[in-house]
């Protein structure tokens, strides 16, 4: 990181999670650690995945990041920001630049707001636009996240959403106060297959085009893979593998990533190999996200 | 009807009537025969009508969805005009539906013990016994009998999941539908959960149909697949062979959702654009908006279940006899005009 660069205020400063403890009180005294000694680093514009099975501390982590939860030991640190120490006041202002979105794309809106409302709330609140400035901005917040033509979708309640449309939803009013890092806690899981790969895709060229930093919790290793470079593997609140993504999954060394890549379905291998034995040597770039019938890599994406 | 068919249901169609707007023709005249002991796989989108049909053939429809046509019989019995409570004795050894949210539906104040007598009760079986019967189903789906004594709310989702698997057990169906039994659970325990349901299908031989939009999971565990697609079956093949298949383009479509994280190159696939509205009649056939492979006539002529492979498949292009078979009931329909 360049701690000399002149213009420190637009920087954006990476996360660094060191050390974090975080420990519940169990009725009748005894003490749990959720987190237990975590630390690692998303560097500006980097994907960093957070995997773990159920109660392996992934989204307490999350929580501490978001600054939902202070950690008992250790730090969470935004450039000068020590994000467990952070006032109300602060909190929110942090919020303008740390944006999550969740898991449940069906209970995280209010059904009787429509998409217009859900979305013009953070515009006006953290960038202060209103009237045409506000609608012109929600306008292209539902584009940028494929709800188009986005007039269609103003006026729409939750109800009348498919459960992908409104995790675009959920997305688009994540980045309508133009956050520096996203926080995805198992945004597709609760979504159809079908739907996945269009939010996987949605994120990973947000992060291409607003060079957003990501940090994707998940237990999901195939979706995992397709947005992230780098790779956590929690178990029991304790980091028991890092590195590069790819490398991980390939050659994993600890036993419970290997007991995460067994849960899969072996449907997705079965269909590699067979992939394989037809192009052998085929070698686009390293992963391809097609949408129905028609294969799109990055480069067509730009042109 | 051969002695080892359970369930021969044809030609269901399953409306919802909301208050206001169109009728909602969620199933379109499907038919399901299920061979005793057979495992069968029902997968679709969100919508599909999958979960619709599942609860159709277990007579669990609730108002405002209503059989709107087609016969369910169950064992020789016509389970669509039963009424409440001869729907209830029928379920006793008959058939039953475990749900997604199952784990969910266990009742917070009452001890795992206490569901399995109030349930034994409820269907007028011996429950003196309740303790001994939860212990023992308990331990079929891998539960320590301790269990019997804690509250929902000290188990974890997976253990719920398995909880309630047993006390659909214990009335002994013949015919269990899983409707999305592992969809909310992770992947490490869902794997746990669909094993015991796999060994409990095969050693206690009842009939079973698993609904889920996972068609992974779904060919790990199952004898035979049924895709469905906008209230109709797609496509209807042998479990081994979806893989290899040639198959219906939308089958092909949700095999592209899949790839493996350990690959060199990963090329995972969605489905573009969206399932037809199913309160509006419906030309020609319903993937064809979506479809790579569309030609002139499937957007006039709804393309009718025909042989593919060791299966059928309801597609002009990859199975060339709905063609045939779409023109000669053309052909009748016309001469009957």
């Amino acid at each position: 990181m360049s701690t000399d660069r002149s213009d420190t205020s637009t920087a954006v400063p990476p996360l660094v999670v060191e050390n974090a403890r975080k420990v519940y009180r169990q009725r009748g005294g005894r003490k749990v650690a959720a987190v237990d000694g975590v630390s690692f680093t998303v560097e500006p514009g980097a994907a960093v995945g957070l995997v773990g099975a159920s109660g392996s501390g992934k989204s307490t982590l999350a929580g501490m990041v978001t600054g939902s939860e202070r950690p008992t030991e250790g730090s969470v640190r935004f450039g000068d920001l020590e994000v467990g120490r952070l006032g109300r006041r602060e909190l929110r202002s942090y919020h303008s630049r740390v944006q999550m979105i969740f898991q449940d794309p069906y209970g995280a809106l209010n059904p009787l707001h429509t998409v217009g409302y859900t979305v013009v709330r953070p515009v006006t609140n953290f960038l202060h636009l209103d009237g045409r400035g506000a609608h012109e901005r929600v306008v292209e917040l539902l584009e940028t996240v494929g709800l188009t033509p986005p007039e269609q979708y103003l006026g729409k309640l939750p109800h009348q959403l498919s459960g992908g449309q409104r995790q675009r939803v959920l997305i688009a009013r994540a980045l309508a106060c133009e956050p520096e890092l996203l926080v995805a806690d198992e945004p597709v899981s609760m979504l159809d297959v079908s739907l996945r790969a269009d939010i996987l895709r949605l994120l990973a060229q947000l992060r291409q085009d607003r060079g957003l930093s990501l940090l994707y919790i998940t237990h999901d290793l195939l979706s995992a893979r397709v947005v992230t470079d780098q790779l956590l593997v929690l178990n029991k609140g304790r980091v028991v593998e890092r590195g590069e993504t790819k490398q991980i999954l390939q050659h994993p060394q600890d036993e419970y990533t290997v007991t995460l890549l067994d849960a899969i379905p072996r449907v997705g291998a079965r269909r590699q190999r067979s992939r394989d034995e037809r192009t052998p040597n085929e070698r686009p770039s390293d992963v391809v996200v097609v949408r129905g019938a028609h294969p799109m890599t990055r480069e067509q994406r730009h042109g | 009807m051969p002695d080892d068919l359970l369930l021969d249901a044809q030609g269901v169609s399953v409306g919802y009537t909301p208050e206001r707007g169109d009728r909602i023709l969620a199933v379109r005249e499907v038919d399901l025969r299920l061979h005793q002991g057979e495992f069968v796989g029902l997968v679709g989108e969100s919508g599909c009508g999958k979960s619709t049909l599942g609860f159709a053939v277990t007579g669990m429809l609730l108002p405002p969805a209503q059989l709107v046509g087609g016969s369910i019989v169950f064992d020789g019995q016509d389970i669509a005009s039963l009424s409440g409570e001869q729907l209830r004795q029928a379920r006793q050894g008959g058939f039953a539906l475990v749900l997604q949210s199952g784990m969910n539906t266990l009742n917070p104040v009452r001890t795992i013990a206490n569901h399995f007598r109030d349930l034994l009760k409820a269907h007028g079986s011996d429950h003196s016994t309740a303790r001994e019967r939860g212990a023992e189903l308990l331990r079929t789906v891998h539960l320590d009998s301790d269990v019997l004594d804690r509250y929902p709310h000290e188990l974890s989702g997976g253990m719920r999941q398995r909880v309630s698997i047993a006390l659909v057990l214990s009335l002994e169906p013949r015919l269990i539908v899983f409707d999305e039994p592992t969809t909310a659970l992770d992947v490490v325990v869902q794997a746990a959960v669909m094993s015991t349901i796999k060994e409990l299908q095969r050693t206690q031989q009842f009939t079973a149909v698993l609904i889920s939009h996972d068609l992974g999971t779904v060919l790990e565990a199952t004898d035979r697949v049924l895709i469905m697609y906008a209230g109709q079956i797609a496509e209807d093949q042998p479990a081994a062979d979806v893989l290899t298949g040639p198959h219906h383009p939308y089958t092909e479509a949700l095999l592209s959702c899949y790839a493996d994280p350990r690959a060199d190159v990963v090329h995972l696939g969605g489905i573009a654009g969206n399932p037809p509205d199913l309160s509006k009649q419906i030309d020609g056939c319903p993937y064809a908006p979506r479809c790579p492979l569309v030609q002139d006539i499937c957007r006039r002529i709804d393309p009718p279940l025909a042989p593919l492979g060791r299966g059928v498949a309801a597609c002009h292009v990859r199975a060339p006899a709905s063609k045939e078979l779409a023109a000669t009931a053309h052909e009748v329909a016309d001469r009957e005009h």
